[in-house]
């Protein structure tokens, strides 16, 4: 036994007395106890043979170099040994060599348990190990990279630092260090520390090719999400691997990926069975081909479909129609080869039958006959959305809603060429499920004076919006207000058309209480308005807001203060109210506002100071923006005092 | 009639090993000739590596306490020897040994924390990075 101790040479650790200089360090090292060299004896000078112990500060001689004569395969094998993430994480502090070596380590490949030749008896094992294996598998922890923090070693670090710590389950890159980016060598690092990854997302990252996709895939067999965007630099390979190796794939999004066409979505319709949804943006290379493929493999599973700014035709259209048996969700967006006959055969493809919500932006295929036919084909529609569509006539949307039978949600969105013989042809030839109709920015709703139609109400809509439409005005108003009289929720801003008398009438004749009321922008509003409100819908008022109305005064507000019980959220903004005002508000025992805004009020001052406290009592959010009668220490107060509140100044 | 294999260390001293000894090396196994020099290893720890592949061919039961007591102490080296020892077992490739002494080296680490290992090195942009990451995992 003495031979092995007895080494030829000087041993330049133990120069004689305290090996320390400072005797304070010694503590760290001796308090490691049995752990380490248990064979010598406790007369002997402790020799801690271990590689990283020394401080540059104590000793001459760095011996820290000697691990270093060892080869990389060496290196590796040891590493593969390390017990626990505690000691993987302290080698991979140590240089970047031993950080890469690390990371290229599969978990799977770390040998757990000591072999035979374990120095120190088996209950010494601790419970860490245990829970280390536990944990490894799950895929718990998610992180988020940007910028400047994106970089390769960082990607590395995460690999042998999260495999111990419950597994790495999502990554998301945005962009990427430009000095020292992201590489297919950071995704090969998480691929083998981190293989329980189900969702990957790179935005951004030009310098991540089709090889690091192949190493996800090669070991990310969980992958469910995958989501590429502005990656010029992966193609249809690096798709096709993913495909290929994730069954369990389940979310596709690609955007801007240049080098992405048809094979790699022939790739991915072929392999992934449970694909739910796909959202395809911007690829030039994709057409009806990869399209069609996805589509019809995913015939039974695939639920919300994507497309924007894509060059396919008709073709995708058709075999969606046909196909898109599961679909309950599509928005076609931007599509410029695609026609009217794209959407007609879409509808009498009687594919989609399950088919809820559908969104059209910017097609020009969105004629009055090709909805009519989807609204036919697709008998459980519940959502439309159409948006910048310059073709749909007041009788193609009159019917569209006499066809569309379960519409539930109406959204007009610049489509000019609707007028309020359409808007009102709406409101009457629904069916009886229209519960929310929104038009917004149609520069074509302006009164017509129409005098009242001779219709039935539209029971059942409980929503209305009518954002920014310039030509919409007070004669309008008053036949809404026959229309429909059982609104909840009504959004009328930016309506500067809209005066007190056509607002009143609306007000009266609607039977059910108006809940959420914003009348933001509506600057021909005045307190007449506001108190008729009050009084007659106080009971149900929750939310008002009343933002940019310049008329509105302290009287509007004592009405709101005396009679709305139930309201919690009120946004006056840049309107005409005082100190006064605000005190009414806390004067009002029954009211319990939790987000209030006076952003913008100048008459608003110091004074308010006690009000505002005694609304704190219920406040949650509070906005004191742009009020330049407030001063700094006020809002310093309030903060202090209303802890619970979220104060914006 | 076993073969004798000879065995020369980078300070020209040479060892004489029994050829069940000497194939427990891949290295020697696949060499055409009897006489192996083995640059950058002194005769020192070339001595060791003969002593631990003697005591391996001896006995046929690796798996028998005796000589897992025996390795264990085999093993028991300070560091300086332990590197030399991998390496010379590295380059016979001696699989055996050289997954003993670096188990040792793994086991050594599992002793030390963090804490130690950041003293020793500078801390560069690398390491900060990477330290920053861990320590957000409570390491």
């Amino acid at each position: 036994m003495s031979k092995l101790f007895g080494f030829a040479g000087s041993d330049d650790f133990f120069p004689g007395g305290s090996i320390y200089e400072n005797p304070k360090e010694a503590g760290l090292f001796l308090s490691l106890g049995r752990h380490v060299d248990v064979y010598f004896p406790p007369s002997k000078r402790s020799r801690i043979s271990a590689p990283f112990v020394f401080n540059q500060q104590s000793f001459e001689q760095k011996k820290q170099v000697s691990i270093n004569v060892l080869p990389e395969e060496c290196l590796f094998e040891i590493f593969k040994r390390l017990p626990g993430g505690e000691e993987r994480s302290a080698c991979a502090c140590v240089s970047k060599q031993w950080l890469t070596l690390l990371s290229n380590i599969h978990r799977d490949e770390f040998c757990n348990k000591n072999t035979n030749l374990s120095v120190k008896s088996q209950d010494e094992i601790t419970g860490d190990e245990a829970e280390d294996q536990e944990t490894e598998s799950c895929g718990y922890l998610s992180r988020s990279l940007e910028g400047k923090k994106a970089t390769d070693v960082r990607l590395s670090a995460i690999a042998v630092g999260t495999a111990s710590r419950g597994g790495l389950g999502k990554l998301m890159i945005r962009g990427s260090n430009s000095a020292r980016p992201v590489t297919n060598i950071g995704l090969k690092a998480i691929s083998h520390g981190c293989p329980s990854l189900r969702v990957l997302s790179l935005w951004n990252v030009s310098s991540v090719g089709d090889e690091g996709l192949c190493e996800i895939a090669k070991r990310c067999h969980l992958l469910e999400k995958l989501d590429l965007s502005l990656c010029p630099a992966i193609s249809d390979k690096g798709l096709a691997a993913i495909a290929r190796s994730c069954p369990n794939l389940t979310d596709l999004t690609l955007e801007s990926c240049f080098n992405i066409g048809n094979e790699g979505l022939q790739a991915i319709g072929k392999c992934c069975p449970n694909l739910k949804s796909v959202s395809i943006k911007n690829c030039p290379l994709v057409g009806d081909q990869g399209i069609a493929s996805l589509v019809s493999s995913s015939s039974d599973v695939l639920e919300k479909v994507k497309l924007q700014t894509l060059t396919i035709t008709d073709v995708s259209l058709a075999v969606i129609g046909h196909y898109g048996k599961a679909v309950t969700d599509l928005v076609l967006t931007n599509l410029p080869n695609v026609c009217e006959r794209g959407f007609w055969v879409m509808g009498n493809g009687h594919g989609l039958q399950k088919l809820k919500s559908f969104t059209v932006t910017s097609c020009q295929g969105a004629t009055d006959t090709g909805l009519e036919a989807v609204a036919k084909g697709c008998p459980n529609l519940k959502q439309f959305c159409l948006r910048k569509c310059l073709y749909i006539s007041d009788s193609g949307l009159v019917s569209f809603c006499k066809a569309a039978g379960s519409l539930e949600s109406l959204h007009l969105e610049e489509c000019h060429r609707i007028t309020q013989y359409g808007f009102f042809g709406v409101l009457s030839n629904s069916g009886a499920k229209l519960k929310a109709l929104a038009f917004v920015y149609c520069l074509g709703l302006k009164d017509l004076n129409l005098g009242l139609p001779v219709v039935s109400p539209c029971e059942s809509l409980r929503s209305l919006s009518i954002r920014n439409c310039p030509g919409f005005g007070n004669s309008g108003l008053a036949v809404l207000g026959q229309l429909c009289p059982q609104l909840q929720h009504v959004d009328f801003s930016g309506l500067e058309g809209m005066t007190d008398a056509g607002f009143l009438s609306l007000l009266r004749s609607t039977e059910a209480g108006l809940v959420k009321v914003n009348l933001s922008g509506c600057v021909n509003l005045t307190d007449k308005a506001v108190s008729t409100m009050a009084e007659l819908h106080g009971w149900t008022l929750e939310v008002v807001n009343l933002e940019g109305c310049r008329m509105i005064s302290d009287s509007g507000l004592v009405a709101i203060g005396e009679n709305c019980p139930l309201l919690s959220d009120l946004d006056i903004s840049r309107c005409a109210i005082t100190d006064f005002g605000i005190a009414s508000l806390a004067l009002a025992d029954q009211l319990n506002l939790q987000i209030l805004s006076v952003s913008g009020c100048s008459y608003v001052s110091d004074k308010s100071l006690p009000a505002l406290v005694e609304m704190g009592e219920t406040l949650l959010g509070l906005n004191l923006q742009h009020c330049n009668a407030i001063s700094s220490s006020t809002v310093d107060r309030l903060v202090e005092q209303l802890w619970r509140c979220d104060i914006l100044s | 009639m076993s073969r004798v294999f000879k065995l020369k260390s980078s300070d020209n001293e040479t060892f004489e090993v029994e050829e069940a000894a000497a194939l427990l090396s891949e290295t020697i196994k696949s060499s055409s000739s009897t006489e192996i020099t083995v640059p950058n290893v002194k005769a020192e720890i070339l001595g060791k590596v003969v002593e631990w592949c003697n005591k391996h061919a001896e006995s046929e039961d690796t798996k028998d306490q005796l000589i897992k007591e025996w390795d264990a102490e085999f093993v028991s080296v300070d560091q300086h020897v332990l590197f030399k020892l991998i390496t010379a077992a590295d380059y016979l490739q001696i699989k055996e040994l050289v997954d003993q002494l670096t188990q040792r080296v793994g086991d050594m680490i599992k002793a030390k924390t963090l804490k130690t290992v950041e003293m020793t090195y500078p801390t560069f942009n690398v390491e900060r990075e990477v330290q920053e990451e861990l320590k957000s995992l409570g390491f």
